[in-house]
Formats: structure tokens, C-alpha cells, sequence
């Protein structure tokens, strides 16, 4: 029983000599990170309102009502579809923080060589929480990346939109093109104009009872990223 | 402190991975831009002769917006006449047009009028008058085009 008593003793005091000599040898430090993330958010505002003009002047030419203009915001199911295809996102960017951003829509009927159309009214707003830099691409019908055509000192841009080398629309420069490079912080706004024609110098390209589409794609990037 | 210090790299990694992944945002306009027609057909093609026996044949072609319209007189016994040939075009295009129209012959005289008509309006008819005047059978080409409005 003696013999018993000695070894539970010396099992007891071995357990506590290694207790011992394991908090001595043994430490922790807890690192505690956390980051907490921005957003880049950009989105149309205003009211958009179309105007029909010739020559500066608003109204079509001679005061007839032949063709019509509309700007619109619309829903889309997949709005960075066209900026995808044309694969102008950041490599790393996630298609689903996409936000459910609405179109700028703009839509010419019963067009004709010589119709304008000027679209004002609309904004790009900064809603994220980061400065952004705002990126402008046109793309045709297609999703290719077009360079469009400077004229007249570059007041006038013609664009190509089905790619057969003839330029169908031009776009004055005012048209988006202000938006490139312009910085927004959060909370800011930079509103912009749309001024499209058929030109009537291009009019061979221009054929009746056909739908020409392209798109105008603003990317903002957040400021330190801009490319 | 080795295991410890590579998670809280791997945190951080994956904490700058993602803030990259969600720094851009695009938004799009689309515009579409659908063109409207030009388009004339010719209606009626009537004369009027100063001599009744005067054979007047009129052959009128379409190539696109442009009518040519062939007229031969042939007044009788190779006599002289003259002859209004009225051509009515109706706008059956989209958009407001004018018609231009030439004329031409190789003997004789051969005149429209008006070279040009004023606008028409979609649906709307105007009538061109070509007159002939000519000795023994001769023939006028008409050429009628119709353009935009504004053009």
C-alpha cells in the first residue's frame, strides 16, 4: 500500500513539473485582422429627356414629325454582359458583386440621313465609398471595342456600328467622351449629353429599313487602378 | 508563432484579393438607331396629243428609288405633234421625299416639269409632266428619283 501511495505520488508530482515547464516554454500571441472593404458603385441618375434637332436647333428639319427619339432607364437581367463579352473587366473582377445598375436606353425610329437627336439630363453618380475614374468604351453591335472616327477637329466621332468599314452614326464631343478619365468621389455626379446623328456626309453607308445598335460602356475603376 | 503568422498573411491576401475582385462597375447604354424608307411608285401615266391618230407608248422601269420611264411618240404619217405625258408618283415610303426627274431624247424636244416637286408626304401623290414635241416617231427617257426631303 506504501509502495502504492509513492507511485501515485511521483506520477502526481511528474504531471505537474511537465504542467509547469509547458507554461513556461509555451506562449501565444493572437493576431486579430480585419479589413473591412469599400465598394465601387457607379449609377445613371437624372431624368433623361430627348430632343430632336437640326442645325443646332431643336425640332426636325422644317418642323416635321417623321422620325422619334426616346431615352429611357431600363432594367437589364445581365448589364455587364456587353462589357464582358468585350472583355473590358479587371481580370479578378466577380460577375456576381455586380449591381443591379439600370440601362441608359436610346431608341431612333423612322430614322433618316440628316436626324438628330440629343439626349440630356443624365448623370453618373458615384454611390460606392471609394473615389472612382470613369473608363468610356464604345462597342458595336457586337461587343467589339471600336474606335470611333474623330472629325472636324474631333468635334465630330463617326462610328461603324456593323463593321463593314462605313461609318452609319457619328456622335458630337460632347457625348460621353467628357466622362474619360473625369474622377468622382464618393457622393459626386458628372452629368453628360448625347448628341447622335445619321450624318447625311456618310449617307452612303446609311441604308433604308435597318437597325444600327451600339453601345457605350462606363466602367469606373476605382482612382489608384485607373488603366 | 510560424503557423500563426502565415494565416494572418493568408488573411490578408485573401482580404486584398478580394477588395480588387470588387473594384470596378460598368454601366451601359445601348442605342439603336432604325432608318426609315424612301420609296415612289408610279400611280398613273396618262397623255394628252395635240392629233388624236398619235400612238404615244409608255414603258416605265423601277431600279430602287428611281423610276426610268421611256416614252415614244409616233405622230401619224411622220407628221409633227406634241404630246404631255402626266406621270403621278405616290410617296410610299417613310419619310417626306421630292422627286428629281431629267429627261432626255434623241430628236425632238423633251422637258419635265417640275425638274423637282415640292415635298411629299408619306402616302401623298404628285404628278410630273413631261412634254414631247417631235417630228416623225421619237423617244424620251424620263428619269424620276425620289430623295429625302432634306437632302
Amino acid at each position: 500500500m506504501k509502495k502504492y501511495q509513492m507511485y501515485v505520488f511521483a506520477v502526481a508530482t511528474l504531471l505537474v513539473a511537465v504542467a509547469t515547464a509547458f507554461a513556461l516554454w509555451a506562449d501565444v500571441l493572437k493576431i486579430h485582422l480585419e479589413v473591412n472593404t469599400g465598394n465601387v458603385d457607379i449609377e445613371f441618375t437624372g431624368v433623361p429627356r430627348a430632343i430632336e434637332m437640326h442645325d443646332s436647333l431643336p425640332g426636325e428639319y422644317e418642323g416635321k414629325d417623321v422620325a422619334s427619339c426616346t431615352a429611357e432607364f431600363t432594367e437589364v437581367q445581365d448589364e455587364e454582359a456587353a462589357a464582358a463579352d468585350a472583355g473590358l473587366l479587371p481580370p479578378s473582377w466577380n460577375p456576381s458583386s455586380a449591381n443591379a445598375d439600370v440601362e441608359l436606353r436610346i431608341v431612333i425610329t423612322n430614322a433618316y440621313p440628316g436626324y438628330q437627336c440629343k439626349i440630356q439630363d443624365v448623370n453618373v453618380k458615384n454611390v460606392g465609398t471609394i473615389p472612382v475614374k470613369l473608363l468610356v468604351k464604345i462597342l458595336d453591335q457586337n461587343h467589339n471595342v471600336i474606335r470611333p472616327e474623330p472629325q472636324f477637329g474631333g468635334f465630330l466621332s463617326y462610328i461603324d456600328t456593323d463593321g463593314d468599314g462605313c461609318t452609319e452614326l457619328d456622335v458630337d464631343s460632347s457625348s460621353f467622351f467628357t466622362l474619360n478619365g473625369t474622377q468622382l468621389h464618393p457622393g459626386e455626379s458628372q452629368s453628360f449629353t448625347v448628341v447622335l446623328r445619321l450624318p447625311t456626309e456618310r449617307q452612303q453607308c446609311i441604308a433604308e429599313q435597318t437597325t444600327y445598335t451600339f453601345y457605350v460602356v462606363i466602367i469606373g475603376y476605382q482612382w489608384n487602378e485607373f488603366p | 508563432m510560424k503557423p500563426l503568422t502565415t494565416i494572418a498573411i493568408a488573411m490578408l491576401i485573401t482580404a486584398i484579393a478580394t477588395t480588387a475582385a470588387l473594384m470596378a462597375d460598368t454601366l451601359t447604354t445601348k442605342i439603336t438607331a432604325k432608318t426609315g424608307t424612301i420609296d415612289l411608285n408610279l400611280q398613273t401615266a396618262t397623255r394628252t396629243c395635240g392629233k388624236g391618230a398619235t400612238t404615244v407608248t409608255i414603258t416605265p422601269t423601277k431600279t430602287d428609288n428611281t423610276y426610268t420611264i421611256q416614252i415614244n411618240v409616233n405622230p401619224p404619217g411622220a407628221s409633227s405633234d406634241s404630246c404631255t405625258v402626266q406621270l403621278t408618283y405616290k410617296n410610299t415610303g417613310t419619310i417626306p421625299i421630292k422627286i428629281y426627274t431629267t429627261s432626255s431624247t434623241s430628236s425632238g424636244t423633251c422637258t419635265a416639269t417640275p425638274t423637282t416637286t415640292g415635298q411629299i408626304h408619306r402616302g401623298d401623290t404628285e404628278t410630273v409632266n413631261v412634254y414631247i414635241s417631235c417630228t416623225g416617231s421619237c423617244t424620251c427617257t424620263a428619269t424620276s428619283t425620289a430623295k429625302s426631303w432634306n437632302q
